[in-house]
């Protein structure tokens, strides 16, 4: 018998705010997160419209000022997130650490120029060409020692661990959101087969710089108007953004019997791989109709997976918040999934969180979660999360213009963006 | 209960690429280290490194034209060893392709080529800035997201059951393992094609971790210089290579009569949660990793007849193992023979859990435990039986391959010699 799992704890950093209650307002009111951003490079871009966090102070979080200096800035979010959502889930010493699990997924990570800058300044020669020797000579004796840490894409989760003494099974995953949604699946099965009493799962990213820039533009993955709007008839690519957000799970009657707070119950989970999927790596995805429809039915499957994993029937679901990231092909793909699940019946509401967040690649997943949790808890779907102008080849139901009480009992999340991997996760109203 | 067993494997090393080969330079106790000629390293302060000789880079291109123009050298290992642990499986390509087989790979990190920023002048800022736009009219790729691979095995093979991408630094490619068990024990699939690949020898690879103090210096030593558990080691040496298995469920291989390498029976993972430069030293969280693979496997401790060990040759690592060896097995622990293959390939980083798990297969391919070679003096702290400078006979029957990671996290696994029962 599986045992059930709760989500007690959530912690969010993200465009829309620091913390789930702010974050909540603004996706429930349908407040964007984007705005005209600058860093270093930035005005040599078309333009530099992102999902920015703002006024975000690791030391707010972090007691460490030396740990703070060795992280990048997807670990700051994180292990500060984390600290926000063990805070919520009130759990402090509830759990024996070998029986608490951490499972995140990170983003891509090669580290920031201006960390690079210095090294790199020292390694050009006297003919201004990059020379292994000088940087033997001049550049490694003068480099920060600690370079490496905000490279390796697993320090978030080491991070983590030390500060809030985690200690049982862990994973990482890299590097986009549906692997981040893997992370949280797995701490979810964990739980489930009572490997663990409780897991801390999510994942951060920040791709609001210039590298991120730089990669995402060679790919043509970023909207020129630098606008995210999922399923809107005008969509014309993503918007890049940052943030990070960590979810508490528990075994549901663990948390019961302490008088947590549940979110939500999590109950299904599914992985499915793509073997056609070319929407990663690829700046050209393939179109083909035929291509099309393969795709179509790899998602409709992953769905259906998770809708079965919960042990529900597809009717018993209520809202469904898409993958949809504002690329034209892969909503348009998410979107015929989504209809063709209910073929024959009206679909559940859709609502798209990135229209607000722009894409926070790698910490997308918890974040749309736990938007999903709130929206149960509360019995409310969010406003505007949905296109100003609809696109006549996709026939969806979104969500009205302003928030609306609604009783909500089951939501299935999507994280289908980039990569092969494509996965479906379920929540369920606690009650 | 589900069992799960190993029906293929690929290695590339540097001691030798292919199965046949990797077993014999272990056998003969082989070190595969040298100077670095992959790039210009004779100002850095380490010079040496396992480098992998006889990739056949033509060969995979051949295979995954898609590959073209990746400069990620470590994308190449792992195609290599993948194919060929699929190859060696005999796998059919339906099942491949049936939903039920899935891939988990273990990787470290992005390699950003420090040579692409060559056009700069002036002062720093005046410079910075001439790299950004630079970089941006040239259309240079910075990133080779770490699921390279992984996206060209699975649209070769069409494989469409779960696909991870596990980047746990050091312990990356045994949890890859260890989870794919999982995946298959709790009915997940039934085929899981998994391992890892790594090449950190690069220029911020290598000066990277030179500059935490984690590798030799002992350049002059060359394939002496990685001398695990020995009183003199002073740092691991870095190696690249990749290793891969192709496991399965057990009715699974034996409906298809598959040849049959060995069982994993366990898997453990813990944190050390101490610190992010230094493992912890009372090496609890090694102990626990380690108990939790025998948990896992319903073994007691007193079954372990074999143990490779992460045996990085830090003085840390060497030390902390030992002590947390002795924690799990007590005396019995003067018993084991405990050897690091890392003195003969160096660190191969997120492939090391994957080649290891290889070089365990000699126990039961040839009844024969790879050495520790280079060890010569012994550490007063590291007191146990390192199977020092030649293979030795062995007809046992567990074995439990360590690899404990950069930042805390440890995996270790649970080999079984193939029997039915």
């Amino acid at each position: 018998m599986k045992r059930r799992v709760a989500i007690t704890g959530i912690g969010a950093i993200t465009p829309l705010g620091i913390g789930m209650e702010k974050n909540w307002e603004k996706v429930k009111k349908g407040v964007p997160g984007i705005s005209k951003i600058e860093f270093p490079g930035s005005r040599l871009f078309p333009h530099s419209f992102a999902g920015s966090v703002s006024n975000f102070d690791p030391a707010d979080f972090i007691p460490k000022k030396k740990m703070i200096k060795l992280m990048n800035r997807e670990a700051q979010m994180a292990v500060s997130a984390a600290g926000l959502a063990i805070a919520d889930a009130g759990m402090d010493g509830c759990y024996s650490p070998h029986r608490t699990g951490l499972y995140l997924g990170t983003g891509l990570t090669s580290g920031q120029l201006p960390d690079l800058i210095k090294l790199v300044g020292n390694s050009i020669d006297e003919n201004d060409r990059f020379s292994y020797r000088h940087m033997g000579t001049e550049a490694l004796p003068n480099c920060n020692p600690l370079l490496s840490f905000k490279i390796l894409t697993n320090m978030p989760l080491c991070y983590i661990s030390i500060l809030f003494q985690v200690k049982g099974p862990n994973m990482v995953f890299n590097p986009w959101s549906g692997n981040t949604a893997q992370a949280i699946g797995e701490g979810i099965v964990a739980i489930q087969q009572g490997d663990i009493d409780c897991a801390i799962v999510g994942g951060c990213d920040s791709k609001t710089n210039y590298v991120g820039f730089l990669t995402f533009t060679k790919l043509g993955l970023l909207s020129k108007k630098g606008k995210s709007r999922p399923f809107d008839k005008n969509r014309d690519g993503i918007v890049l953004s940052e943030g990070a957000c960590i979810l508490v799970l528990e075994d549901l009657e663990k948390a019961e019997s302490r008088n947590a707070n549940i979110y939500a119950e999590l109950s299904g989970y599914a992985t499915v791989t793509d073997p056609d999927s070319k929407s990663g790596w690829h700046p050209q995805p393939m179109r083909g109709p035929e291509v099309l429809e393969k795709r179509t039915e790899v998602l409709e499957k992953t769905m259906k997976q998770a809708v079965s994993d919960s042990g529900l029937d597809k009717d018993g679901i209520d809202l469904i918040c898409a993958a949809a990231n504002s690329h034209p092909v892969g909503d348009l793909v998410e979107a015929r999934a989504v209809e063709s699940l209910f073929k024959g019946r009206a679909a559940p509401p859709v609502i798209a969180v990135k229209t607000l967040t722009g894409d926070m690649i790698a910490a997308a997943a918890p974040f749309e979660l736990a938007v999903c949790a709130l929206a149960l808890k509360e019995g409310i779907l969010p406003a505007g999360v949905a296109p100003g102008e609809s696109d006549e080849n996709i026939r969806l139901r979104f969500c009205k213009n302003k928030p609306e009480k609604k009783d909500i009992k089951t939501a299935l999340s999507n994280s289908f963006e980039f990569g092969n991997s494509k996965v479906s996760l379920t929540a369920r109203r606690y009650s | 209960m589900r069992r799960v067993v190993v029906t293929g494997c690929g290695v590339v090393s540097p001691i030798g690429s292919g199965k046949k080969n990797f077993f014999n330079s272990l056998e003969q106790g082989k070190s595969g280290i040298d100077e670095i000629t992959l790039f210009d390293a004779a100002a850095f302060p380490v010079r040496i490194a396992g480098e992998v000789k006889d990739l056949d880079s033509d060969g995979i291109l051949g295979i995954y034209p898609e590959a073209c123009g990746i400069s990620d050298r470590k994308v190449f290992l792992g195609l290599s060893a993948f194919s060929e642990a699929i190859a060696d499986s005999q796998i059919g390509e339906e099942t491949l392709k049936n939903g039920r087989t899935g891939i988990n790979s273990g990787v470290c990190l992005e390699v950003l080529p420090l040579e692409e920023f060559h056009k700069s002048s002036g002062n720093l800022k005046e410079r910075l800035k001439d790299i950004y736009s630079d970089l941006l009219k040239r259309g240079t790729n910075l990133q080779t997201p770490l699921d390279t691979t992984n996206k060209f095995i699975i649209e070769k093979y069409k494989i469409s059951g779960p696909g991870y991408v596990n980047c746990s630094a050091c312990a990356a490619s045994a949890q890859a393992i260890g989870h794919s068990c999982q995946v298959i024990k709790r009915g997940n699939a039934e085929v899981f094609i998994c391992g890892g690949f790594d090449s950190m020898i690069n220029p911020l690879g290598i000066g990277g971790f030179s500059l935490l103090g984690a590798l030799s210096t002992k350049n002059e030593l060359k394939g002496a210089a990685c001398r695990p558990f020995d009183v003199r080691r002073d740092g691991a040496v870095i190696g690249e290579g990749a290793g891969a298995l192709v496991i399965e469920e057990l009715d699974h291989a034996l409906k298809r009569s598959a040849k049959i390498y060995c069982e994993i029976l366990g898997f453990g993972s813990s944190l050390d949660a101490y610190k992010p430069t230094d493992p912890d030293p009372e090496g609890d969280g090694a102990a626990a990793a380690i108990g939790m693979a025998l948990r896992s496997a319903r073994l007691s401790p007193d079954k372990i007849d074999y143990i490779n060990a992460h045996g990085t040759s830090t003085p840390k690592n060497d030390e902390i193992e030992t002590k947390a060896v002795k924690k799990v097995f007590g005396s019995k622990a003067y018993q084991i023979p405990v050897s690091s293959t890392k003195s003969m390939i160096g660190h191969l980083i997120a492939a090391s859990g994957g080649v290891e798990f290889i070089a365990c297969l000699l126990g039961f391919e040839r009844n024969l435990i790879p050495p520790t070679i280079n060890y010569d003096k012994k550490d007063p702290y590291c007191d146990l039986d390192y199977v020092a400078n030649r293979s030795r006979e062995w007809q046992g029957e567990y074995i439990l391959s360590n690899s404990f990671g950069f930042g805390g996290q440890n995996a270790c696994l649970i080999l079984k010699r193939w029997s039915k029962e």
